[in-house]
């Protein structure tokens, strides 16, 4: 087939030679036409294909990035829910608490390691000559360590085990709360029921456990100025 | 690019651009082809498909003579001569296709593209300037210089200017 040719050269004209060289018609391609457009239907595809094989691999990562994120977090729950439960197991069987030293309570025993220690710097509170003594912890001004029957709220005999764990208790409520507090099913002992009764049994200031009871005040009535100030008299 | 439009250009083009590819390498059909498929490649195809496959198709066969002449020099040019470039001619009176096979592998490489890409490839001296390089009116100089060797070479006589 001969194409068309374009004008070539300044004047625009074809020799007779030159149709007949280009009468002569190129032998043909040996490359098979079936396959030759099979090829380039697959060429013209290539992008495509590259872009749809990248949006997989990120749409896999995605998903592997959020199941490992929903894995931290349900082990996340899962552990919560273990502190919980162990909380809440402790509160119901509680460890029996200490009890004070005979004739001594809880801050008795703190001075009395104090001194026992030698008493320094590092324990401000120790006692001193000029100290005055500290109440008997089986007066009548703190009937509270002693039950119904005056056996008190504590076991006769407690273990290191047994005063660290209420220790560990007493930090467990002020950090927590109240909730922290166990069902009081201590064997054979009473349990406190009010504030203040719980405030004498952890030998906790006043008010501590206590939550005052918070009574709104009424707003003053702020005071016109103008109420007190006579009227100007008119001038005649 | 659609298919209809890739099918016009492989059967208008496919042979000449064979024809183009053949005065440097043995295997011209693999070059042609490997042109097409980059350009259905092209995420935007040229306005004017034709001279850019030329470009290509002259790179590649140029690179694949070299290629070639690295690995067996004299086997190549031996398969360049006996592969028929022109398909035989139904004319009696027209010109020979061996014999201007002949003439036109007698002629220098940078005539001999101008006047393929010219007379069967169809483009112009402009177009042909901004393949291989240089002016239009280079092209067009060097041209007629070979259209010249070539009227020698197959005996054909210049007209006579009147």
């Amino acid at each position: 087939m001969t194409p068309d040719l374009p004008p070539h050269g300044p004047s625009g004209r074809r020799t007779p030679f030159e149709w007949s060289l280009a009468a002569l018609r190129p032998a043909d391609s040996g490359a098979e036409r079936p396959s030759f457009m099979f090829k380039a239907g697959q060429a013209s595809r290539d992008g495509e294909v590259r872009f749809w094989r990248w949006a997989a691999v990120g749409c896999g990562l995605l998903l592997a990035a959020g199941a490992g994120a929903g894995g931290w977090l349900i082990a996340d729950a899962t552990r919560r829910a273990e502190v919980a439960e162990a909380r809440a197991n402790r509160a119901e069987n509680p460890t029996p608490q200490p009890p004070p030293r005979s004739g001594e309570g809880e801050q008795e025993q703190i001075f009395a390691a104090t001194e026992r220690s030698g008493g320094s710097a590092a324990a401000p509170f120790s006692r001193g000559e000029d100290t005055p003594p500290l109440p008997s912890p089986a007066s009548a001004e703190r009937p509270w360590e002693r039950g119904p029957g005056g056996e008190g709220y504590t076991t006769p005999n407690p273990t290191p085990k047994d005063i660290a764990a209420a220790l560990q208790l007493r930090r467990d409520i002020l950090v927590a709360g109240l909730g922290m507090i166990p069902d009081g099913k201590l064997i054979g002992t009473p349990v406190p029921t009010s504030p203040g009764e719980w405030d004498r049994h952890w030998a906790t200031p006043s008010g501590v456990l206590t939550t005052p009871k918070i009574t709104p005040k009424k707003p003053t009535p702020i005071a016109d100025p103008d109420d007190d100030v006579p009227p100007i008299p008119d001038r005649e | 690019m659609t298919a209809d439009d890739l099918i016009d250009l492989v059967e208008m083009h496919a042979g000449a651009l064979t024809l183009y590819a053949r005065q440097w390498t043995d295997s011209p059909d693999d070059v042609v082809q490997t042109a097409f498929l980059k350009l259905v490649r092209l995420p935007i195809p040229p306005d004017n498909p034709v001279p850019w496959l030329y470009a290509v198709v002259r790179n590649a066969a140029r690179d694949a003579r070299r290629a070639s002449r690295r690995r067996n020099k004299y086997e190549t040019r031996r398969a360049e001569q006996t592969a028929p470039w022109f398909a035989p001619s139904d004319d009696p009176t027209g010109l020979d296709g061996e014999a201007a096979t002949e003439a036109l592998a007698a002629l220098p490489d940078d005539v001999r593209e101008i006047v393929i890409a010219h007379l069967w490839g169809g483009l112009t001296f402009e177009q042909i300037a901004a393949t291989v390089g240089g002016s239009a009116s280079t092209a067009f100089r060097r041209y007629q210089a070979g259209i010249a060797a070539l009227r020698d070479q197959l005996g054909v006589p210049c007209p006579t200017r009147k």
